[in-house]
């Protein structure tokens, strides 16, 4: 097996007093397309510039194609120019006192490319991002998605192997920054480049990724496919940051049920428990339940794991529409990709699989593991 | 190259020393041959008029550059003293007022010698000549508007003490203008003078203030309490006082030199009080002198024997043949016009008494400024 | 991993250092490989000579028996350390004459010039950089001049036109006009020098705000506006706080500097003996009392020292904004409707006072026949083209025929551009050491450091820079004599114009441009040259403006260091003044002027052309 495109190990960096990021290991292979993903100041940007060699990590090591390019221990450090990795910044950082073929041949200036070559690669690679009527504009002449073709087309014309990029639609509107996400993706398709993307737009995560990190006070969280991630979180913090409207959590606790197959758990909460395909776990610890929106049902009887539930809002979005309803004090939203007949104080009974219900401890917020064949 | 130019300049300095004590003739062809030589001289002046006399010097003696630089005395002694600690001799000759300082701060630490022309030897009277040659003593004295005033208004230094002159006697600020810390100390050197003039203004004897040492100190705690005005610079008191149209115009201290203002402004309506008792003003004495180690040590001598003139006052000296300055040749007498120093009714300043008690006056007059 | 943690187990202690060394040393190495550490550590050792090593000695020296302290004491043993001069300042008779009286006229003029200037300079500032005023060009080309006008020359113009006649001479205007005589606080002392000052200082914050100004992308107030904010409300939430550094650092520079100047204060003071402590420190000085004078100094250092931690109190540390980012940004005008032409005529009044009033006065004086008569009848070009050897002024030359004042001039300028091309460069090395390296300690003590000689007295920094440099120091020759001297003691003086300038415009460059350009592969001397060099470009040339006109117009701090070769126009005015040709004085001062507003216009053109300013 070929040795990974990036890896980090125990990477930590320290400001100060406040670990900024705290022992993330990763590696990545080749065409991976990795998104960084977590809330803002989580140290997910600052993982994606010691990865760029901007910031010099405090401990650790990290390894690009195979060459160590940082290690306390051995006391290496190579600087970011010669890492050769494109980077995309969230400010798109084009210089402003060149155009746009200006900015784009930097890059090629300085590898002492010869005046024609550079040429030939800016008109390529401007025609491909659709920038041609723009190249002697300047950067504060032209529209942010203009802006971040250039950056991106800055960033191509080296050939980078690896493709480093931070937020780099967020400051596009929601429109624009639907067509950027395909083009990047169809970008990293063409080229297929290594990627780390950063980003705190979990939707803009789980489309990109081919695996996501999910990283919370510079702790990596998981690192799965956005499949996983999204269907088996590994703690409360993944399951509540991942999926929108939220998952919905339902504190409870175990309790047993005897069947064929051995003892399955229930949750069990005030009047009603509802059946897991959970086994063998202690009964009466304390847990909180967790189910997505999408995966609740309403039924018009009552019947097995059902509870009845009163609907307080009805949020119609075009095809969708969620649902906030009560049951006790808890209340749970529902997604329905149908429409519905609904209105507030109309009393409904709903239906949680069980092999939707994940079950987590309370005291440590990790996933209880399900039995293997549910996977 | 350079160092054994230096050299030789300090050998024919030393032998030039020998010759002074031995009042040999004067050899100006040979003088002015070694001085060629050296192509150059550089002069640090208190006067601007070190332009003219360098001109008419680079006239008579073809082939030497005078190069003058003006600054103001204590700037000039500064200046020697970094030179010197540089090793880097720039200034040959050094000509400027304060000789409390520079025979305290420069001949007594040899880092400059006298030199007195040979042929002059006998014309120039001894305390003109030791220690350091003396170009011309200037004057500082009291000037009125007589455009205004019939005649001079002030008898006595004490007048300027008295209520009608309340806010309207001038003096230079010695803050500033070291020249006038030379005044004030002179003044109070002749304390008993002041105070026998005191006596015969006002018929009684003096009663110093708390604290005040002597009538010299009281005259300057009085002047200040009379509401003095302090300026800073001795060409704008000649205007305040002289220019004409004037309906109350003040007195005030200035340079006598100033006098040549008037040929320049004829708006300028001014003239020396003569008559002052117990002394119409201080005269000091200006002073010429070599540089310990000067680059050019002949073109030096050539040139201060320039600046000395001749019997007549001649080309050299004529930039400072003006009423103020006061040739110290014998055998040159002041313009016509102007009165002899030795006629004047003046107190000359001692640059030792200057030196030991300058600061103390200073003091006193910045105490008592309110 | 196995076979090496077999051999640290056997032998731990000398596996633990050695991995602790190469820790330690690897440190070392990513330490060094940062260029803003590199630079600050370069800057460290030019400081060491221009500031650190003068500092010292100031503070040495007042603690040393200098020889001329024979006349102050009998106890004088020059060499030998005394507290002698520290109890004459602060304890002892002239206390109150020499420190107490003139430190608190220092404060208060200097605080009432600052604060007049900085709304005068701010509100042009926002005038021009954010309105529609009519005019603005050449309003924004025209505001620097009354900086360039020497201040002394509005001095004299404010007594031409108040002068009562407690000092004799002629009256002013406003006693011709009114035959009421102005009382002496119209006069002189305290308002006079406010006044006067203001308007010679105002430009400091001119310039540095209209930089701030014009580099707030006016998306930041418009997003305010959309908001429902009220104009004044914009203003004084959103503008205000986004160019509170600029104002503060402005207030800083215009306090300082008041506090140090001698001419203004001195001449409009004097004659009612209101003295400044900028007074006592040239008076000792000059007087060979340096000791003395630098005691003084200091305490001029520590006013402003607390003046400027009060100020970054008052901003908050790291509360900075980074304005040039990437993206492009645009700048709204806005609309000032009725009230244009109102403040269009208030600030030609201003230009009027500050600008062509001073500026005809002393026009005029070069050609007046007679000093002080300015009858046409009496006009004349002879002290600009007059031939030398005439009857004529003393034999005098015209300045424009005059060998020594052109010489003089020639050296005024190639003073004037390397020092201010230096200062410039090293104050772009410093605002690029000062931000890359914030909240370290090194780029704090580079960024003191630079600002410490604003902080000293003109006079005493050539004092110091004369005592020092007469010898060799370490690797330096003695420098005395030369014209790198004079430049050098330029640089250091200032500095701290460049140094903020560097730090003003480096912190409104965005962080990524640099490292965008990093992971392109360019090394740190590209980067330099290509992206931040052009970048930081305009916010320099206004601070090489500023150091090009004061060098220019310098004369305290360099007049004990210049020789016969080395002297400046400047120096050369001095001589005329004390023969009493006052139109001499006033011809090289216009001459002065002339160089400067060409410099200006030069140095215009430049930033036109710079890449940055599109």
């Amino acid at each position: 097996m070929a040795a990974p495109i990036i890896e980090v190990r125990n990477l930590t960096k320290v400001f100060g007093t406040v670990v900024a990021v705290d022992n993330v290991s990763f590696s990545m292979e080749e065409k991976d397309f990795l998104v960084l993903l977590g809330p803002s100041g989580c140290g997910k940007t600052t993982v994606l510039r010691m990865i760029a060699g901007l910031e010099i990590p405090t401990a650790g090591e990290i390894y690009l194609k195979g060459r160590l390019v940082y290690s306390d221990e051995k006391g290496i450090f190579v600087p970011a120019r010669e890492r050769e990795v494109g980077l995309v910044f969230q400010s798109y950082a084009l210089w402003p006192h060149m155009t746009v073929s200006e900015n784009i041949a930097f890059g090629l200036k300085v590898k002492g490319m010869k005046a024609a070559a550079i040429e030939e690669k800016t008109a390529a690679i401007t025609a491909y991002m659709q920038l041609d009527g723009l190249r002697n504009r300047y950067p504060q002449e032209m529209s942010g998605g203009q802006q971040q073709r250039v950056a991106l087309a800055r960033m191509l014309v080296s050939q980078p192997d690896i493709f480093l990029m931070d937020e780099p639609l967020s400051n596009l509107d929601a429109k624009l920054r639907l067509e950027m996400r395909a083009e990047i993706k169809n970008l990293h398709i063409q080229t297929g480049a290594t990627t780390v993307y950063v980003t705190h737009d979990q939707v803009e995560g789980q489309t990109m990724a081919s695996q996501v990190a999910v990283i919370n006070n510079g702790i990596l969280e998981q690192l799965s496919s956005p499949k996983t991630i999204y269907k088996r979180p590994a703690n409360l913090f993944v399951a509540d940051f991942i999926g929108s409207p939220a998952i919905n959590l339902i504190e409870g606790a175990t309790g047993a049920i005897d069947t064929e197959e051995g003892t399955t758990v229930s949750l069990e909460r005030d009047f009603w428990k509802a059946a897991t395909l959970y086994k063998n776990i202690q009964s009466g610890r304390d847990i909180i339940a967790a189910i997505r929106p999408e995966n609740i049902a309403v039924v018009p009887e009552e019947g097995f794991n059902t509870i009845p539930a009163t609907v307080k809002t009805v949020l119609p979005s075009g095809s969708e529409t969620v649902l906030r309803v009560n049951q006790g004090d808890l209340t749970l939203s529902v997604l329905m990709t149908r429409e519905v007949e609904l209105f507030p104080g109309q009393h409904i009974n709903l239906y949680l699989p069980p092999e939707h219900l994940l079950l987590f401890d309370k005291a440590t917020g990790q996933l209880l593991n399900l039995p293997e064949k549910t996977n | 190259m350079r160092k054994i130019v230096s050299v030789v300049g300090v050998l024919s300095l030393v032998m030039g020393l020998a010759c002074t004590s031995a009042a040999e003739p004067f050899d100006e062809t040979a003088l002015y041959k070694a001085a060629k030589e050296e192509r150059q001289v550089n002069i640090y002046s208190y006067s601007s008029r070190v332009f003219k006399f360098g001109k008419t010097f680079e006239a008579k003696y073809p082939g030497i550059k005078v190069n003058g630089f003006d600054m103001d005395s204590p700037e000039i002694v500064t200046k020697v003293l970094a030179e010197q600690a540089a090793k880097n001799y720039v200034a040959d000759v050094i000509f400027l007022k304060d000789p409390s300082t520079v025979v305290n701060e420069l001949y007594n630490k040899k880092l400059v010698f006298n030199y007195v022309p040979s042929d002059l030897e006998n014309l120039i009277p001894a305390h003109y000549k030791e220690p350091l040659l003396v170009h011309h003593a200037s004057v500082d004295a009291i000037i009125y508007n007589n455009e205004k005033m019939a005649a001079p208004p002030i008898k006595s230094l004490w007048d300027m003490t008295m209520k009608e002159w309340k806010g309207r006697v001038i003096f230079p600020d010695p803050q500033k203008l070291s020249e006038y810390i030379e005044v004030l100390a002179t003044i109070v050197q002749h304390s008993d003078e002041m105070a026998a003039d005191y006596k015969r203004v006002f018929g009684q004897p003096i009663k110093l203030s708390p604290g005040v040492k002597n009538a010299g100190y009281e005259w300057i705690l009085r002047l200040l309490n009379n509401d003095a005005i302090i300026l800073g610079s001795t060409n704008d008191i000649a205007k305040a006082v002289g220019l004409s149209d004037q309906a109350q115009p003040p007195v005030g201290f200035t340079a006598y030199s100033r006098l040549r203002d008037k040929e320049k402004n004829p708006k300028l309506k001014f003239e020396i009080m003569l008559d002052v008792q117990p002394a119409m003003g201080v005269s000091t004495d200006v002073i010429v002198a070599i540089v310990n180690k000067a680059s050019h040590p002949n073109a030096a001598k050539l040139l201060i024997r320039w600046m000395m003139g001749d019997e007549k006052g001649g080309q050299g000296y004529e930039p400072y043949f003006v009423f103020g300055n006061f040739p110290v040749r014998k055998d040159v007498s002041a313009p016509e016009g102007s009165k002899n120093l030795s006629d004047l009714n003046l107190w000359k300043s001692d640059p030792d008494y200057v030196w030991k008690h300058g600061q103390e006056v200073l003091d006193f007059w910045v105490a008592h400024l309110k | 991993m196995p076979p090496s943690a077999a051999r640290y187990a056997l032998t731990p202690a000398l596996g633990i250092r050695k991995r602790r060394d190469i820790k330690m040393f690897s440190r070392a190495k990513t330490y060094f490989r940062k260029p803003h550490i590199v630079i600050s550590l370069i800057l460290l050792v030019i400081l060491l000579f221009i500031v650190i090593v003068p500092f010292g000695k100031m503070v040495k020296d007042s603690f040393v028996w200098q020889f001329a302290d024979a006349r102050l004491s009998r106890n004088s043993h020059p060499g030998e350390l005394t507290l002698f001069h520290w109890k004459r300042v602060f304890a002892g008779p002239l206390t109150q004459n020499i420190l107490i009286r003139p430190l608190y006229n220092s404060i208060s003029t200097s605080l009432g010039v600052s604060v007049f200037a900085m709304v005068i300079g701010a509100f042009l500032a926002w005038l021009v950089a954010r309105t529609d005023l009519p005019f603005k060009k050449i309003v924004a080309s025209v505001a620097v001049l009354p900086y360039v006008i020497p201040s002394y020359i509005h001095a004299l113009a404010w007594l031409n036109l108040f002068k009562n006649d407690r000092i004799g001479g002629v009256a002013g205007v406003f006693q011709y006009l009114t035959g009421i005589s102005p009382p002496d606080w119209l006069s002189y002392g305290y308002l006079p020098i406010v006044a006067t000052l203001s308007l010679h200082y105002f430009p400091f914050t001119f310039l540095l705000v209209s930089a701030a100004l014009s580099s707030i992308d006016s998306r930041l107030e418009e997003s305010g506006e959309i908001l429902g904010a009220s104009r004044t409300y914009i203003l004084r939430r959103i503008t205000f706080p986004l160019i509170l550094p600029a104002l503060l650092s402005s207030f800083i520079l215009t306090f300082s500097r008041v506090l140090g100047t001698f001419g203004t204060p001195y001449f409009l003071g004097t004659p009612v003996r209101y003295y400044t402590l900028s007074t006592q420190i040239y008076s000792n000085i000059i007087n060979r009392i340096p000791s003395v004078g630098y005691i003084l100094a200091f305490v001029l250092i520590a006013i402003s020292s607390t003046v400027i931690f009060v100020n970054q109190r008052m901003i908050g540390k790291g509360k900075s904004f980074v304005t040039i980012g990437g993206k492009g940004f645009r700048i709204k005008d806005m609309p000032l409707g009725s009230l244009r032409y109102p403040f269009l005529i208030a600030i030609i009044a201003l230009f009027c006072a500050a600008v062509v009033l001073p500026f005809t006065l002393i026009l005029w004086q070069t050609f007046t026949l007679y000093p002080d008569d300015y009858s046409i009848r009496h006009l004349t070009l002879l002290f600009w083209t007059g031939h030398a050897n005439t009857a004529f002024a003393e034999g005098e030359a015209g300045i424009l025929r005059n060998p020594a004042i052109i010489g003089a001039a020639w050296n005024s300028i190639k003073l004037a551009l390397t020092a201010s091309l230096l200062a410039g460069l090293l104050g772009i090395f410093i605002g690029y050491a000062v931000v890359k390296g914030r909240n370290t300690r090194l780029a704090f003590s580079v960024e003191q450091l630079s600002f410490l000689p604003y902080l000293v007295p003109g006079i005493a920094f050539g004092a110091l820079y004369l005592a020092l440099f007469s010898h060799r120091i370490g690797p330096l020759p003695a420098l005395y004599g030369t014209f790198f001297l004079i430049v050098l003691v330029c640089v250091a003086k200032n500095l701290p114009f460049t140094g903020r300038a560097g730090i003003t415009s480096m912190l409104q460059i965005g962080n990524e441009l640099e490292e965008a350009a990093e992971t392109l592969g360019a090394r740190w001397s590209m980067r330099f040259r290509k992206i931040i060099l052009p970048l930081s470009l305009q916010g320099a040339i206004s601070g090489f403006i500023l150091v090009f006109i004061t060098v220019m117009r310098e004369l305290s701090l360099i007049i004990l260091l210049v020789t016969p070769e080395t002297r400046t126009l400047t120096t050369m005015t001095f001589r005329y003044q004390e023969q009493g040709y006052t139109q001499f004085s006033s011809a090289i001062s216009v001459l002065i002027i002339f160089i400067v507003v060409c410099g200006e216009a030069v140095s215009k053109k430049l930033e036109k052309r710079s890449p940055a300013n599109r």
